[in-house]
């Protein structure tokens, strides 16, 4: 029995394990930035994957793809070298093409002595021309490879995706972190929808639903403003919204928490009240009329007046007459969104999974494929009803 | 559910149903007869050439299924958290596992799966809780599925049984019950226990991901698991918990089969040493693991003994139900059993 439990100890103790990997040896991928490579950036594509010219199939996906890597243990971490150094010394930004995305990480490989690793990518930026030519073949890679989180972000920036990897905020060691959090504190603050890798795969691949992603802009070269949304049309993107349209979106969606503001005026009053909604909730009803489509969103948000300006006369007469006022102005810029998703045929609220969920038997003879529920939805009725009612007007009584 | 499309939950249900007629069928045989095991009537019913030749179908069976059913918890192994590790090693770590625990006795047996329900079962709880927020009910209607055709449906439902097929050991341990008149409830609440969780957990997911994305991966519910963002931000990550209960879970499976397999050939050859025999069925299970080639040909393999072999075996007791009743065959008195061993 000793000599048994002996040998079993040697096994257990001395053996090693087939993927260790300490911590050092990783290089973590926090950040990655894909843009369209020009032919210039392909001059100096190495040929790790393929000899030059040898790519098989169309060549027309080529990538520039950037990485912002930690190597911990290797870049000093922590709160040290005073002086407003700002966070660009402590990760490292690398640039390299390729065809492909995996091919474009081979060549980064190839570049570096540690491993690379995905487990603790935290956010994805394409640039517009890339989200505009189809998004496809980028995320295969990242939907076959395990490491990588469905809870990631993907980001589109308007010119350069390259350029909010380089931002480097002077407040968080790791400007990838910090880009990161400032998506996921928007979540918390009703500002974005929880629009993450996983839900816009799911988004992207569901029959009548089209998907968003958040749209950033690169300000003063360290931080991001969350510059509304882009939408897609199947896989490609097709436009974009602006973040007071968000809050829109989020409502029809009935999405909590709330956290837009509207500027509000009353016609012969020259006061301006910002109301903000602080709840919403939403009934989405799709019927088919008379062999069409219609649906009608009921939207309710519940919301505060956080300031008045150039006026002082709240009492609960003009509180009415703000309720109307600001569901009118929201109504008629819903509908203009409304519009202008239909011209588009973006189907971003999944109308049409929901014609699909309830009247099956039209969508099997009518409408079968996303292409042919684009053009019905195009020229679908859709009614909007934005009713908002404020509920309180914070610590002034007037 | 491939088949199926939102007709999914539905599937399930009717697939859980098929799978319970074949389980009410192997309890009423089994008490009929309650101090013989499947191999044990088998005999008396059928004859014993013919009964025996169909034992040892059973236990082939099994056996195969042992072994694809290893492969395919290497595979995730792999394919999600272990890249490097050789498939060779998941694969025989395993079955030491099961070796080591099959040739125990029966209780033995009972109380190891006692043991790992609630482990196998609360991380699943867990992560289906949190998943709720992003459940869309659009990817549950409708209930029949886009399309409906009853081929492709049935092919959906009759996938079922086969993720609960482990309710078949209750073919081997009527005998070893207390009361095996009882059976008939314990087995019911337990396959009704176990069905549930697998309606609730394919409900679930395809409500989260909607059939389209489902298709495209392997392992929906891992993936379900890696979406998950427990508030508080506690843990980051809560697959490697799904994926731990999810070792447990195969764990079980694998021991129940393995111990259909094990029993049944010392029943069969009346040779009573467990132990020589669960070791020597090893290595064969073994070389059925490692025989596909990839991860595409061990599904088609998996599939066709799951069509060819779990579901004619559903409908095998009936078959012998009613041959007994035609035979007037009852439970042999008692000195005659004792001969018989």
């Amino acid at each position: 029995m000793k000599r048994r439990l002996f040998v079993l100890g040697i096994i257990v103790f001395l053996s090693g394990c087939w993927d260790r990997y300490e911590l050092e040896e990783r290089a973590n991928i926090l950040g990655i930035a894909i843009d369209i490579a020009t032919e210039e950036d392909m001059g100096e594509e190495p040929e790790v994957t393929h000899q030059k010219g040898d790519f098989p199939g169309q060549d027309d996906n080529l990538i520039k793809l950037t990485a912002q890597i930690s190597l911990p243990g290797k870049i000093k971490l922590g709160p040290e070298g005073g002086g407003g150094e700002g966070s660009e010394k402590n990760s490292w930004v690398l640039e390299t093409v390729g065809h492909s995305v995996k091919d474009a990480i081979t060549n980064l490989q190839q570049q570096l002595a540690e491993k690379l690793y995905l487990g603790h990518l935290q956010i994805i930026v394409i640039s517009e021309d890339v989200a505009e030519n189809g998004i496809e073949e980028i995320n295969d890679y990242f939907r076959r490879n395990p490491e990588v989180r469905r809870t990631a972000w993907m980001i589109v920036n308007k010119n350069d995706a390259k350029k909010v990897l380089e931002a480097a905020p002077p407040v968080e060691n790791v400007p990838s972190l910090y880009l990161s959090d400032t998506l996921d504190n928007a979540v918390r603050f009703g500002k974005l929808p929880r629009e993450y890798l996983g839900m816009f795969w799911i988004d992207l691949s569901d029959p009548g639903v089209d998907a968003t992603l958040p749209r950033v802009q690169v300000i003063n070269n360290d931080r991001i403003l969350i510059d509304g949304m882009a939408y897609f049309k199947g896989n490609k993107m097709i436009n974009k919204f602006s973040p007071i349209e968000i809050g829109i979106y989020m409502a029809i969606k009935g999405m909590n928490p709330a956290g837009y503001s509207v500027p509000v005026s009353l016609p012969n009053d020259e006061g301006v009240y910002m109301v903000k909604a602080v709840g919403r909730d939403s009934k989405i009803k799709s019927i088919i009329e008379n062999g069409k489509p219609k649906t009608t969103f009921e939207v309710n948000v519940d919301a505060m007046i956080e300031e008045e300006i150039e006026s002082n006369q709240l009492d609960l007469s003009s509180i009415q007459a703000i309720e109307d006022a600001a569901s009118k102005r929201v109504n008629e810029m819903a509908d203009r969104f409304i519009k202008q998703l239909q011209e588009d045929q973006s189907d971003i609220f999944g109308l049409g999974a929901r014609i699909r969920a309830k009247y099956p038997n039209y969508w099997d003879e009518q409408v079968q494929s996303d292409e042919k529920w684009a053009d019905i939805y195009q020229d679908m009725n859709i009614q909007i009803d934005y009713n908002i009612s404020i509920r309180r007007t914070g610590m002034e009584w007037k | 559910m491939n088949y199926a499309g939102t007709g999914g939950p539905f599937a399930t249900i009717v697939g859980i149903l098929i799978g319970f007629i074949g389980l009410v069928g192997l309890v009423l045989v089994g008490k009929r007869f309650p101090t013989k095991t499947i191999i044990g009537y088998n005999e008396i019913i059928l004859g014993k050439p013919i009964g025996r030749i169909m034992s040892l179908f059973i236990i082939l069976l099994f056996l195969v299924l042992v072994g694809l059913e290893t492969r395919q918890y290497a595979e995730a192994i792999q394919g999600s958290i272990l890249n490097n590790t050789p498939i060779h090693l998941a694969i025989v770590v395993m079955l030491l596992l099961c070796v080591t625990t099959t040739y125990q006795n029966v209780s033995t047996f009972a109380y190891i799966h006692f043991f790992y329900v609630p482990l196998i079962l609360i991380p699943i709880v867990v992560i289906l809780v949190f998943a709720f927020r992003d459940v869309e009910m659009y990817h549950l209607a409708p209930f029949l599925g886009n399309e409906p055709n009853f081929k492709d449906f049935m092919k959906g439902a009759l996938v079922v049984p086969m993720a609960i097929a482990n309710f078949l050991v209750i073919a081997m341990v009527i005998p070893f019950m207390k009361n095996p008149m009882k059976s008939m409830k314990g087995a019911s609440w337990g396959y009704g226990f176990g069905a549930l969780i697998l309606l609730v957990v394919i409900t679930m997911t395809i409500a989260v991901f909607g059939v389209e994305e489902i298709m495209q991966m392997f392992w929906p519910t891992l993936i379900l698991g890696r979406m998950i963002q427990v508030p508080a931000e506690i843990l980051s990550r809560i697959d490697a918990i799904l994926l731990i209960s999810y070792i447990y879970g195969v764990f079980t499976t694998l021991l129940s089969y393995y111990f259909i397999v094990v029993r049944g050939i010392c029943e069969l050859f009346r040779f009573h040493n467990y132990r020589i025999v669960s070791i020597l069925a090893a290595p064969i299970i073994f070389l059925v693991a490692i025989f596909p080639e990839d991860i595409f040909t061990m599904y088609k393999y998996l599939l066709a003994v799951t069509k060819y072999g779990m579901l004619p075996l559903l409908l095998y007791p009936f078959i012998l139900l009613s041959i007994a009743s035609i035979r007037g065959l009852k439970r042999l008195p008692e000195s005659e059993e004792n001969n018989s061993l």
